[in-house]
């Protein structure tokens, strides 16, 4: 027995030998993998990967693209499993020998196996595969034509290690052969379960193998699509407009996209350095919404990572070259799976925003101030009249604070006189006749006084509201006060102006009353002085002279009374002219006669124009008449005794349509000084009370009156010493007349001297 | 010799006018105002009138007016004595039916020759 003991011994370590070298030479078995896809990723040259039971695989860069991948075991530890498993094995030999060989063999084989390499394997069908293909090369089946080692084959067909297989196979098949030339069943036993390890170990070699091609291969997916997942990822937050910033628990930037780079630039451009580190830089230090550069601290990554909670809408500024970048800035901290923390911080750019907001805001203030400020009052009002918005000055005006004007509609604060006014006028802007009106009216103030403004509105019409008006309001208080005592002015003007017209009216009625009043006993004394001078002879010398000069002071009183007259005709303007054609000549024959006797010894003479050819005038005989008898009048009064006057009538030199009548004289003259008064009113020249040469001042005045009614002129020339020459001149008729004999002489004296009134 | 009904609210004119007339050899009757002077024309119709115009009671238009309505008196001249001496009033007195207009003051010796010529004139 120890002799079989032994020899069973040796062979036993025989088998372990062998198992020993199958498990050395596959141990080292090199694998060549054309995987381009591995080694673009892989960045490295060499890497080891460590796996279970400790065994590493380490895989070298070859070429560009080939990779050799080593699988490397510790052997001490394998052999020493590999005797505990031979112990085991031999256990179980004793038990396949004995009772139920499949049974015990089969399970206490398995849990072993899966409990050395920790895998999941099922081995059942294969175990059962290989302990079959033993068992038939055994019973003396040429490996090659066994059913279950061809079996083994196909399915290990890719793998190099079939060929170790197979010599492993014929070896252990070539020995059977030998051992069983010798009929020694224990030696067959032995050596199938020699076969059997081995065949095991290279089935576990090739599982392991196997399963670090899976191991890889599912890296290699995962890797694909966390690349896969990791360019979508940078894409979408490259596609925000916001900038999105992660930073880690130092506050360093281990992520930023593209809106975030183009804020903040600096060190952030292209790719990070580190893809697994990140840019390893902080950002540049924001500011507060003052400006003030903020406290590490207080940087919005530092605060959600030290645990506040998360920050919304925070603002800050960012200096960049082009001034300060103003951000809305989200904040949240993001725990990891490997319990680090990580800080996500949005910005969103709003430095426009903020500029068009803080120009709107200064808009709106200027507009306010220009609104509050401005001295007239501004309204807003409701499409129904009601106050909408009313400024300071409008307040003012109308003597009401805001808050009660803002209860009120214009119409409640309007006179209600002027109420209906402006209602037509809003009904055709509402209706948008009209886009605006300006009117003035009244309010009341709260006392019931009213005020005067002057109004204009304008409607304003959006799309998407209601209409409005815009109403200003200007305070015409003073320029209606002024109007209104303007108006009282005009009025106590006109008033006085009636009265003067009446005080001149009754004037002018009691001249003319009182010259015709005189006129009457004027009459009686004048006749009555006649009939004395026909009977000149009952009287004595000196009584006739006194006669006489009583008749002669008479006819001046009369003449006085009839200048009075027409003047107060003149001024009333009651006289109207009798327009007739008047032959010059006549004219001046009649005005000759009536002064014949107060003439004297001046020499009076007629010269007449051959061009007038009995041209007439156009005129009122009368008046014209009596405007020739004041001038030749005069004439006479100034020219003593011996003296010229001439009396010459032509047509104008000038104005063809013209007679010019000339007194001219060879009195005492003018002075200058005089000549401008001459057709004024009761003036009388220095000359005239040198000369105590009697008048009233009326004649010329009269005179130049009457011309120009006649729409005439009237002129002196005169030196003082030189005589003086008044011409008129007259619009001259078309027609001529003839030279009119007087019928008779008393009708010649009655026209030509005859006071006329 | 002719009978001259002078009518003249004013005494002295008419003293004046029939101290001349008078003078002049006719038969003067004197009225002071136009009711009486229409009275003693239809009375004892005169050869001529002379009429004052402003009176009291009747004018001497009107006067004048029913002179020329009585048919024993439509013919007798009249002469108006007034001091209204506009050419409307002139115009105004001789459609009332007055034969001459004399403007007072006037010339008693003028008066006198008018009213002569108008007498002739009457008795052709």
């Amino acid at each position: 027995m120890t002799k079989r003991a032994r020899a069973s011994d040796a062979r036993f370590l025989l088998g372990l030998l062998v198992v020993t070298w199958f498990i050395g030479s596959t141990s080292t078995l090199l694998l060549m993998i054309h995987t381009a896809d591995v080694a673009t990723r892989s960045r490295a040259d060499s890497a080891a990967v460590n796996l279970v039971g400790r065994q590493r695989l380490l895989v070298e860069r070859v070429d560009g693209d080939r990779l050799r991948l080593q699988l490397e075991a510790d052997t001490s530890e394998v052999r020493k499993e590999m005797v505990a498993a031979a112990d085991e094995l031999d256990t179980i030999r004793r038990g396949v020998m004995g009772g139920d060989p499949e049974a015990g063999f089969l399970t206490e084989i398995a849990e072993p196996l899966q409990q050395l390499y920790a895998v999941d394997l099922d081995l059942d069908h294969r175990l059962e595969l290989y302990t079959t293909a033993a068992r038939e090369v055994a019973a003396g089946a040429d490996p090659s034509t066994s059913p279950a080692a061809l079996l083994i084959q196909r399915e290990t067909a890719d793998w190099a290690l079939v060929n170790d297989l197979d010599q492993v196979t014929s070896a252990v098949a070539a020995d059977s052969r030998r051992a069983s030339d010798r009929s020694d069943t224990w030696m067959l036993a032995t050596i199938s379960f020699v076969l059997i390890v081995g065949v095991l170990s290279a089935a576990e070699m090739i599982l392991l193998i196997r399963r670090v091609i899976r191991q890889h291969d599912e890296h290699s997916t995962l890797i694909g699509t966390l690349e896969a997942s990791e360019s979508l990822y940078r894409a979408t937050l490259d596609a925000i407009l916001d900038g999105v910033v992660v930073q880690d628990e130092e506050s360093r930037v281990l992520r930023i996209n593209r809106a975030a780079r183009d804020v903040f630039r600096g060190p952030f451009g292209g790719r990070p350095p580190d893809p697994g580190q990140g840019y390893r830089h902080l950002l540049p230090p924001l500011l507060d919404a003052d400006g003030v550069v903020l406290p590490a601290h207080q940087q919005p990554a530092a605060r959600v990572l030290r645990g506040e909670p998360e920050i919304r809408d925070l603002v800050v500024g960012v200096e960049v070259a082009d001034g300060i970048h103003w951000m809305r800035v989200n904040a949240a901290v993001h725990h990891q799976a490997n319990a680090s923390r990580i800080a996500v911080v949005s910005f969103a750019d709003i430095t426009e925003e903020r500029r068009v907001a803080a120009e709107l805001v200064a808009e709106r203030a200027r507009y306010r101030m220009m609104i509050t400020h401005a001295p007239i009052g501004h309204a807003l009002l409701s499409a129904d009249g009601a106050f909408m918005e009313v400024n300071p000055a409008f307040c003012e005006l109308t003597e009401r604070d805001r808050d009660e004007l803002l209860g009120l509609r214009l119409v409640d604060i309007t006179h209600p006189e002027d109420a209906d006014v402006d209602r037509e006028a809003v009904r055709s802007l509402l209706e948008g006749r009209a886009d605006s009106f300006t009117t003035e009216q009244r309010y009341l103030s709260p006392d019931g006084r009213s005020i005067d403004v002057q109004l204009a509105v304008a409607v304003i019409r959006p799309h998407d509201a209601e209409p409005y008006f815009i109403a200003q309001v200007v305070d015409i208080r003073d320029r209606k006060r002024a109007e209104r005592a303007q108006l009282e002015a005009l009025n106590q003007q006109r008033k006085v102006m009636v009265k003067l017209e009446d005080l001149d009216r009754t004037r002018n009625n009691f001249v003319s009353t009182v010259s015709h009043e005189l006129r009457t006993p004027m009459t009686s004394i004048i006749g009555y002085l006649e009939l004395l001078a026909d009977d000149g002879e009952g009287f004595s010398r000196p009584q006739v002279s006194m006669i006489e000069a009583i008749s002669r002071n008479s006819h001046r009183l009369l003449r006085l009374i009839e200048d009075l007259l027409i003047i107060s005709e003149i001024e009333d303007h009651r006289f109207s002219l009798e327009l007739t054609e008047i032959n010059v000549e006549n004219l001046i024959d009649r005005v000759i006669d009536g002064v014949a006797d107060q003439a004297g010894r001046t020499e009076l003479t007629i010269t007449t124009d051959d061009r007038l050819q009995g041209r007439a005038l156009r005129g009122d005989v009368h008046l014209l008449q009596r405007v020739l008898a004041n001038i030749v009048s005069n004439a006479v009064k100034f020219t003593p005794p011996g003296g010229r006057i001439d009396i010459s009538a032509r047509i104008d030199d000038q104005r063809p349509d013209r007679i010019a009548v000339a007194v001219a004289d060879t009195g005492v003259g003018i002075p200058l000084e005089d000549q401008a008064g001459l057709f004024t009113r009761f003036h009388r020249s220095a000359s005239a009370h040198l000369n105590a040469v009697p008048g009233t001042g009326l004649g010329l005045a009269i005179a130049a009156d009457l011309v120009r009614a006649h729409e005439g002129e009237i002129t002196v020339d005169s030196a003082v010493g030189a005589g003086t020459t008044v011409t008129i001149l007259l619009p001259a008729s078309d027609r001529r007349t003839p030279i009119i004999v007087e019928e008779t002489v008393a009708m010649a004296e009655t026209r030509g001297t005859g006071p006329r009134s | 010799m002719s009978k001259i009904l002078v009518v003249d609210d004013d005494p002295d004119i008419c003293e004046l006018v029939s101290f001349k007339l008078t003078a002049l050899g006719h038969d003067v009757v004197v009225e002071h105002d136009g009711d009486g002077g229409l009275a003693a024309a239809k009375a004892d119709p005169p050869d001529l009138v002379l009429l004052d115009w402003m009176m009291p009671r009747l004018t001497g238009l009107e006067v004048c007016v029913a002179l020329r309505d009585d048919d024993s008196l439509a013919r007798v001249p009249i002469v108006l004595l007034t001091a209204k001496a506009q050419e409307a009033d002139v115009q105004r007195g001789f459609a009332a039916g007055a034969d001459d207009y004399i403007v007072k003051p006037f010339s008693p010796r003028e008066l006198a020759t008018r009213i002569e010529a108008m007498l002739d004139r009457a008795r052709r």
